[in-house]
C-alpha cells in the first residue's frame, strides 16, 4: 500500500515538474503602466477608490483653492495665502494688496483648468466605458452612471466658465498611432452649456436621493449644479454684449452667447432650483433667530462646522484628519495676528471697507450702509486724515458697526471685537494732543502719564492691524472670521479639518431669486419670499422687494468668501466695469488723544501700497494652452 | 592601458558624431511700422496694455490651419515692432484696434527689415484738446469728431506718472462721463480733476501726465486719446 502511494506520488511529482514550465506564459505580459479594468472595478472597494479620486479632482473652489490652483494642501503649500476673494472687491492680501488674476490660462494657477479638467474627463470617460462590464447589481450600475454623468458635467462646467465653448470628448479616446484622429474641434459656447445641462439631466434621473450618510452626489447635488450652471449660461447670454469680442473664435461661435437664449437658461435655473425647494428635504439652518446676535452666532457656527446644518448643506467636501493632502490651511493663513499661536504667517485675508459697506443696517433695510465717519457725512473721500473735517468720536470702536447685519460680525473681525475670547486690536495710529496725526508710523507716546501705542499695543503679539511686520496685520482695518475654527490654531501646515460646503440651500434660493428677477419668469412672490427668508435668518424683520440690486447685494453678503463673487462678476460681465484702475478701501481706526479720555475716530482711506487693478474685456476668456498641437481655435487674445 | 585608450577613442568618436548642430536658422526678419491716422497723418496713440493686435499667419506652412497665429501688440504711441520673425509669406491683419476695421493683407513677404504702415481711420478724434490747471483743479476741454454714425460711449480724463496714461492706467476714481449719443464736432466737452480730492494719490510737487480719452460704442472699440500733457502739480 505504502509503495503504491509512493509510486503515485512520484508520478504526480514528475507530471507537475513537466507541466510547470508551460504554465508560466512568459510571453503574455500585462502592461506595467496600466491596470486592467477588472483590477480596479472588480470589487466594490476598487470602485469606491476610483470614485474618491474623481471627487477629489472636481473643480470645487474650496479651502484648497488658492492662487496656485486646486487642491493646494501638499507638503508646505507656500502660496502666500492668496485666494480668489483677494482678486475681487471682497478682500485684499496683507502683503500683495489686490490680486488681479486675469489673463493667465496657462501654468499653475487658479485659472488654468484646461489640462486638469480634461484629465478628469478622461478618467470619468474610462469609468463610463467600464460601467456596462461591471459585475454589480443593476441598481448600483444606474447610480454609478448617474455619478459619472455628474462628475463629467462638473468638469466641463469648470472648464467652460474659464475658456468658453469646448471640444466635447464624450467617450474615451484610444491612441492607435494616429494623433490626427484624436483631435476634436471646439463646440460653440451654447452647445457646451447645453451638453453640460443634458449630462446633468442624466445625473438627476439616475442618482439616488441619498447615499445613507456618504458624501456622494445625490439627485439634489446634481440639481444644485444645474441651478448654478443654468444661471451662469443665462447670465452670459443676457450680458455677453456688454463686453463684446471679435476674432475667429467669436465668428465660429466658440465664444459668444445670444441674448435670445437667456430666458431658456433662466427657466432651466428656475425649474432646477424649484425642484430642490419643493422637495421639502432642505431648509435654512436656524431660520428665525430671536436677535441679531443669535443670528450672527448661528451663521458663524454653520461654516465652522457645516455638519450641524445638514438641512442646509446640500454637498459637503470633508476634511477628516489633519496632514499632508488631507487638512487645509485657512486657519493658519487667515486668523488675526493676535491668535496666530506661534504660526509666523497669519492675517493674510483683509476684508475691504467696500464689502463692509454693503451690509445693510437693521434701521435702514434694503440699502447699502456705508460707514459714516464725519459729521459732514462724505463717504467718497479716501485721501486719509484731514484736519479740517469733523470726525465722529466713539468710546468703543465697535459702535459704528452695531446696527449692521449680523452676517458682517460672523464674516469679518471688526476692530475691537472678540474672537476666541480675545479682544482683537486693530488701530492705525493716533492724533497727538497738539493735533499732529501719527498714522501707520509705529511708536508710542505718553499723555498724562499713560502710554499709548500707535498700533494699540507694545508688541506685535498685542495687535492685528496696520503694522507692516511680517505681512501679518490687516491693512484694511478688518480681519477674517468666516469658516475659522474656535480651537486654537495648530501652527503647522495642513492642520485644519473644517468641512467645506460646495452647495448650500441659500445659494439655490438666491439663484432662484436672481433668475426670476432677471427674466420675469417663475413665481415672483415666491422669489421675494425666499430672498427675505435668508434676510430673516440674518435677523432682519423688514422685508425688501425683489429687485436686481436687492438680490445681488443679498447674494454678495450671504455668500461672501464662498468664492462665488468672482464668477458673479464674470458671468454678469461686471468685472471690467468695476475693475478699471480699481483701488480697494480701508477703514482706519485712529485714537484721538486730543480728547480725554481718548476716543476713536475712523478714516476712510485707500488701501495703502495697492496698485490699481484693471480687468480687460479679453480676459473674460482665458487663452487655451497647447493649441498648436491640438488644432483648437484660440480665444481672442487682443 | 592601450585598451583603455582605444575605448576612449571610441567613446570620443561616438560622442562627436552625435553632436549635430541644430539645423534650423533663427528668426532673421523684422516687421515694424506705425498706425497712422489717415486724416491727420499722425501716429494713432492708444492704450499700452490693451493695444491693437497684429495677427501673422505664415502661408504654406500648414494648409488651412488658422490657429497657428502669431500675435504682436502695438505700443502706446501707435508704433509696433517684432524683430524675431522667420522670413516668408504671411497673412497680416490688424484687429481689435481703436480704428475702423481694415481689410487683411492676404499675402506679403516679410524679409530682412520690412516696414508696414497701416493707414487707419480712428473711431473718434479728440479735437483742440486743452488741459490746464486753475487753482486746485485740472480741467480738460475738447471737442470730438466722429468718423461714423456710431455713438460716443464714454469720455474721460486720466492721470498717471507714466506717459501711457489712459483708461486702464489712472490714479483717480473715475473722471468719466457716459455720453451714449451722437455728438457734433462743434460741441465742447469739459472734464475736471479736483487735485485736493485726490491728494493721497496725486502728490503735490510731483509731475504727472494728463490725457483725454473717448471710446466709441462700436463693437470691441478701444479708446482714442489726445496727446498726454505733463506738468507738475
Amino acid at each position: 500500500m505504502m509503495k503504491v502511494f509512493k509510486f503515485i506520488n512520484c508520478v504526480l511529482l514528475a507530471a507537475t515538474v513537466s507541466l510547470l514550465p508551460s504554465c508560466t506564459e512568459v510571453l503574455d505580459l500585462e502592461p506595467q503602466d496600466k491596470l486592467p479594468v477588472e483590477a480596479v472595478f472588480g470589487s466594490p472597494a476598487g470602485v469606491k477608490l476610483y470614485m474618491a479620486n474623481l471627487y477629489y479632482q472636481l473643480p470645487t473652489e474650496d479651502f484648497l483653492f488658492f492662487n496656485s490652483g486646486f487642491n493646494q494642501n501638499q507638503g508646505g503649500p507656500n502660496n502666500g495665502g492668496q485666494t480668489r476673494a483677494q482678486s475681487t472687491d471682497e478682500a485684499v492680501h496683507s502683503e500683495a494688496g489686490g490680486l488681479n488674476n486675469g489673463p493667465n490660462g496657462n501654468g499653475d494657477n487658479m485659472n488654468n483648468y484646461w489640462i486638469a479638467g480634461y484629465s478628469l474627463i478622461r478618467d470619468v470617460n474610462l469609468l463610463i466605458d467600464a460601467i456596462p462590464t461591471l459585475n454589480i447589481p443593476e441598481e448600483e450600475r444606474e447610480k454609478l452612471s448617474g455619478e459619472a454623468a455628474f462628475v463629467r458635467a462638473f468638469a466641463y462646467f469648470g472648464i467652460a466658465i474659464r475658456y468658453g465653448g469646448l471640444p466635447l470628448i464624450k467617450e474615451s479616446q484610444e491612441y492607435l498611432g494616429d494623433a490626427e484622429s484624436l483631435k476634436v474641434q471646439r463646440s460653440t459656447e451654447k452647445e457646451t452649456y447645453d451638453y453640460i445641462l443634458s449630462e446633468l439631466d442624466i445625473a438627476i434621473s439616475k442618482l439616488p436621493e441619498s447615499w445613507d450618510g456618504e458624501r456622494r452626489a445625490t439627485k439634489w447635488v446634481a440639481l444644485a449644479l444645474k441651478s448654478r450652471a443654468a444661471l451662469h449660461a443665462a447670465s452670459l447670454a443676457k450680458f455677453w454684449n456688454k463686453a463684446p469680442l471679435t476674432g475667429d473664435a467669436v465668428d465660429l461661435g466658440y465664444v459668444g452667447m445670444s441674448a435670445s437664449d437667456a430666458d431658456t437658461y433662466y427657466a432651466e435655473c428656475i425649474a432646477a432650483s424649484a425642484e430642490i425647494m419643493d422637495s421639502g428635504v432642505f431648509s435654512l439652518f436656524q431660520p428665525t433667530p430671536a436677535t441679531p446676535a443669535e443670528a450672527a452666532e448661528n451663521y458663524r457656527r454653520m461654516f465652522q462646522d457645516p455638519n450641524i446644518a445638514l438641512n442646509e448643506a446640500i454637498f459637503i467636501k470633508g476634511h477628516t484628519i489633519p496632514g499632508n493632502r488631507r487638512g487645509h490651511n485657512y486657519d493658519i493663513w487667515f486668523t488675526p495676528a493676535q491668535l496666530a499661536n506661534g504660526w509666523p504667517h497669519p492675517g493674510r485675508m483683509n476684508p475691504t471697507l467696500d464689502l463692509v459697506d454693503k451690509y445693510e443696517t437693521y434701521s435702514n433695510p434694503g440699502e447699502e450702509a456705508p460707514i459714516v465717519t464725519t459729521s459732514e457725512g462724505d463717504i467718497d473721500d479716501y485721501n486719509g486724515y484731514d484736519a479740517s473735517k469733523n470726525y465722529l468720536h466713539f468710546d468703543d470702536p465697535r459702535t459704528p458697526f452695531e446696527d449692521k447685519d449680523a452676517r458682517l460680525h460672523a464674516t469679518v473681525v471688526i476692530p475691537g471685537s472678540s474672537m476666541k475670547g480675545e479682544e482683537i486690536v486693530i488701530q492705525a495710529g493716533f492724533i497727538l494732543p497738539d493735533g499732529t496725526p501719527r498714522i501707520r508710523t509705529g511708536g508710542s507716546v505718553e499723555v498724562d502719564g499713560v502710554t499709548y501705542y500707535n498700533y494699540g499695543g507694545p508688541t506685535t503679539n498685542d495687535y492685528s492691524g496696520f503694522d507692516g511686520f511680517g505681512g501679518n496685520n490687516t491693512k484694511t482695518g478688518f480681519s477674517f472670521r468666516k469658516f475659522l475654527s474656535d480651537d486654537p490654531v495648530t501652527p503647522g501646515w495642513n492642520q485644519s479639518t473644517t468641512d467645506w460646503v460646495e452647495f448650500r440651500y441659500a445659494e439655490i434660493l438666491l439663484n432662484y431669486a436672481e433668475a426670476v428677477a432677471e427674466s420675469g419668469l417663475g413665481d415672483e412672490a415666491r422669489a421675494a419670499e425666499v430672498m427675505n427668508d435668508i434676510r430673516r435668518r440674518a435677523g432682519h424683520t423688514t422685508e425688501t422687494p425683489l429687485t436686481i440690486a436687492n438680490v445681488m447685494r443679498e447674494r454678495t453678503v450671504e455668500l461672501a468668501f464662498e468664492n462665488k463673487r468672482w464668477w458673479d462678476l464674470i458671468r454678469r460681465r461686471e468685472r471690467h466695469e468695476l475693475f478699471e484702475a480699481q483701488i480697494s478701501h480701508a477703514l482706519q481706526p485712529v485714537l484721538d488723544l486730543r480728547v480725554s479720555p481718548p476716543q476713536y475716530i475712523f478714516i476712510r482711506a485707500n488701501v495703502h501700497n495697492m496698485n490699481p487693478r484693471t480687468f480687460l474685456i479679453r480676459d473674460y476668456y482665458l487663452s487655451i494652452p497647447g493649441v498648436g498641437a491640438s488644432g483648437v481655435i484660440q480665444n481672442p487674445t487682443g | 592601458m592601450k585598451q583603455i585608450k582605444h575605448i576612449l577613442y571610441f567613446v570620443v568618436l561616438v560622442m562627436a558624431t552625435s553632436c549635430e548642430i541644430d539645423n534650423y536658422d533663427q528668426p532673421n526678419a523684422e516687421l515694424y511700422g506705425t498706425f497712422i491716422d489717415e486724416g491727420t497723418n499722425e501716429p494713432l496713440a492708444q492704450d499700452i496694455i490693451n493695444g491693437t493686435v497684429i495677427e501673422l499667419i505664415e502661408q504654406g506652412w500648414v494648409e488651412d490651419q488658422t490657429n497657428v497665429t502669431q500675435t504682436l501688440v502695438s505700443k502706446g504711441d501707435g508704433t509696433y515692432q517684432n524683430s524675431q520673425i522667420f522670413s516668408g509669406e504671411y497673412l497680416v491683419r490688424a484687429v481689435r484696434g481703436n480704428f475702423h476695421d481694415i481689410p487683411p493683407i492676404e499675402s506679403m513677404e516679410i524679409k530682412g527689415r520690412t516696414e508696414l504702415n497701416f493707414l487707419v481711420t480712428p473711431y473718434l478724434r479728440i479735437i483742440d484738446p486743452v488741459i490746464e490747471r486753475v487753482g486746485s483743479t485740472v480741467t480738460a476741454t475738447f471737442r470730438i469728431e466722429q468718423t461714423s454714425t456710431q455713438e460716443v460711449s464714454r469720455i474721460g480724463l486720466y492721470v498717471h506718472p507714466n506717459p501711457n496714461v489712459g483708461n486702464p492706467m489712472t490714479l483717480t476714481s473715475r473722471v468719466e462721463s457716459n455720453i451714449n449719443r451722437l455728438t457734433d464736432p462743434s460741441e465742447t466737452f469739459s472734464l475736471s480733476i479736483d487735485l485736493d480730492a485726490n491728494s493721497s494719490t496725486l502728490l503735490q510737487g510731483n509731475p504727472y501726465y494728463f490725457r483725454i480719452g473717448a471710446v466709441s460704442s462700436a463693437g470691441s472699440a478701444k479708446y482714442n486719446y489726445g496727446p498726454a500733457v505733463r506738468f507738475t502739480i
